[in-house]
């Protein structure tokens, strides 16, 4: 078969999922950038290539700063989840069928679960009469409750909790793939297994990492009804702000901007991080 | 002997594609013919029991009554999603058939010409209703008490002003309105300047003064009810309708009108434009201001715009508005400087927030 037939014939069985991304990704993202540069006055929006929008965004002072504040956060979260999550992959690597099968539903069940109801069970379990303070004040450990939720705390623990699978399937992917003779050769060779970790699994698992930290770093961008619940409100994050400002301002065009800035910082995560996995798979 | 069936992917590709478009197409044609039926009406409703009430007293009985099918789109908390609507409406497809306004609400769909007018003749019970609660869009239908709850056990002496928010004795357990936020500022104005605006640093330095009490900034009805039932506050501005139904559960709450005063927003319930069946969504409208409904709605613990329905004593205290005493300490607010600088006060809010 000809180059040109092959080529024809790869477009032609990736055509419905571009037609698919077309119109639900490509289209209503164009139809931003559009409405990004009407005007809203007077609670009336009007199409024209105004930049007043953009100038709000990065001049008053405020959307930077929580657009910031949400890096920081998602930056928290997915420090947590490499923290929390990479030992629970290698375990699952070293665990027999039964004990990685229990892992891994130990680790995506909350997927499985409403978000209401989770954040709620987190209500129970932190807020001023939740069991963790309930039982502190029991024992006389604490004379008043602990600020467990309603703050960054609060939140960065029920993301973690939820995102924490997306951390860990792609490393264990990674760590799978791992020959582990190159482990057994590092140790007989006389490396201590923190040597072996540093030097042999982690480098080779970087790949899987990288795919874990951008899938989390990018949903913890994005996280809405967490910290409305967690956070008290006092917890703001970017699309926090650009629902507020469809919801109560109805202001489109200022809300178009903030999307497509929250857009771009994630597209640049992507691209750093295709390079991360790019220099780990040369690893 | 059994022939081998043999069949080509093109033809097996060509013949599962002509079998889905066969079996949807009754689905799509029950879904256009239900769009244009003039039995279907959409509405939207409210959560928690205010929804609950409209089902079975406001939904259901006009249902039976016209044979109609009714179909409902339940809203989080009490507004509409206007942003969505106005969408919508612009696609000429508006997913309900009427829709409650807030007054600022009101005032954007009247600049972007979103709601239908409504001559007074299209509803003959508009008789029966006080013209105030009447306007060019619709009925004034839902009126909303906002004052001040508090827990009864944990609250003493029983708040009269505003400023208890700021008592310290209520540190870390007091929370505030952060889905209504102009409601918020206004009232930190009321309580220590006497009127309700400007909205300036003065208001946000009151603010930051009642930081140590603050808890939480709940962002819907449903959720400042789950602080009170969780103990995590004592207190908080909330509608009145919400502390009958907590009270109702047994918790240990009341409202109460600041000597200050206190809010009255009223909903307007309205027709979008290119709505599907405005013919029975004005059917409706008219149902819903009849004296039986308007009377349900009262003793459900809700004010009425019906002349004709009377209150007992207990009734009056609980719909609040019903007593002329109380109505003289509500505020007059301004909605269209409400609308009109609701950025430029998210703005101070959120740099607060973040301070």
């Amino acid at each position: 078969m000809s180059d040109a037939n092959q080529k024809f014939k790869a477009w032609w069985l990736l055509s419905p999922t571009l037609l698919l991304y077309s119109l639900t990704f490509l289209l209503p993202v164009l139809l931003l950038v559009v409405m990004s540069f009407a005007k809203f006055e007077n609670s009336v929006t009007e199409f024209g290539f105004y930049l007043g929008n953009y100038r709000k965004v990065f001049g008053d002072g405020i959307t930077l700063l929580i657009f910031w504040r949400t890096v920081k956060l998602s930056v928290y979260i997915t420090v947590a989840c490499v923290v929390l999550g990479f030992p629970v992959a290698m375990v699952m690597r070293r665990a027999g069928p039964r004990g990685r099968l229990w892992l891994l539903f130990f680790i995506v069940s909350p997927l499985l679960t409403s978000i209401i109801v989770r954040n709620v069970a987190w209500v129970l379990i932190l807020g001023r009469s939740g069991i963790i303070n309930d039982t502190l004040r029991e024992w006389g450990l604490i004379a008043s409750p602990l600020p467990l939720m309603y703050n960054s705390f609060g939140v960065v623990l029920a993301v973690v909790h939820v995102y924490m699978s997306f951390m860990v399937l792609p490393i264990y992917g990674a760590l799978q793939a791992i020959n582990p003779s190159t482990e057994e050769a590092a140790a007989s060779l006389g490396a201590s297994p923190l040597r072996v970790f540093w030097f042999v699994t982690l480098p080779q698992s970087l790949p899987g990492l990288a795919a874990g930290c951008t899938l989390v770093f990018i949903l913890s961008m994005g996280v809405y009804l967490t910290p409305v619940i967690m956070g008290g409100n006092f917890v703001v994050t970017l699309p926090m702000l650009i629902t507020d400002v469809v919801r109560n301002q109805y202001n489109w065009p200022t809300a178009s901007a903030m999307s497509l800035m929250l857009l771009v910082a994630i597209g640049a995560m992507v691209l750093v991080s295709s390079v991360v996995q790019k220099f780990g798979g040369r690893h | 002997m059994i022939k081998q069936l043999s069949i080509s992917r093109r033809r097996a590709l060509k013949t599962t594609a002509a079998a889905a478009g066969a079996l949807a197409t009754p689905y799509f044609f029950v879904k256009a013919h239900a769009a244009s039926d003039p039995k279907v009406l959409r509405l939207y409703n409210f959560d928690g029991t205010l929804g609950d009430f409209y089902t079975e007293h406001w939904y259901n009985p006009f249902r039976d009554k016209f044979d109609m099918k009714l179909e409902f789109i339940r809203l989080k908390g009490s507004r509409v999603p206007l942003e969505k609507v106005q969408a919508q409406i612009g696609a000429g497809q508006p997913e309900t058939d009427l829709f409650p306004l807030h007054p600022d609400q009101l005032i954007f769909a009247k600049r972007n010409n979103l709601a239908m007018e409504i001559p007074r003749s299209a509803i003959p019970e508009y008789d029966n209703v006080y013209d105030e609660f009447i306007s060019d869009y619709g009925p004034c239908l839902v009126l909303w008490s906002y004052g001040l709850a508090y827990d009864t056990e944990a609250v003493s002496p029983a708040p009269t002003s505003w400023k208890a928010l700021w008592d310290p004795a209520y540190a870390g357990r007091v929370a505030l309105n952060e889905a209504l936020k102009d409601q918020t500022l206004q009232m930190v104005n009321l309580a220590f300047k006497g009127q309700l605006y400007p909205v300036d640093d003065e208001t946000f330095s009151h603010l930051s003064d009642i930081r140590p009490n603050l808890v939480a900034l709940w962002s819907s009805g449903a959720d400042a009810e789950q602080l009170f039932r969780n103990n995590e506050i004592v207190m908080t501005p909330f509608w009145n309708g919400r502390v009958t139904k907590l009270k109702s559960e047994g918790l240990p709450l009341e409202f109460v009108v600041p000597d200050e005063g206190f809010f009255v927003r009223c909903s307007v319930y309205g027709i979008p434009r290119n709505a599907r069946n405005p013919e029975m969504a004005l059917e409706w409208l008219n149902f819903v201001c009849g004296h039986d409904p308007q009377k349900r709605m009262v003793e459900f613990g809700y004010g009425t715009p019906n002349k004709l329905v009377e209150h007992t004593p207990e009734q009056a205290k609980a719909v609040i508005v019903a007593d002329p005493e109380v109505v003289k300490k509500a505020v007059a607010e301004d909605f269209t400087h409400i609308l009109d600088n609701n950025a430029a006060w998210t703005d101070m809010w959120n740099k607060w927030k973040a301070s």
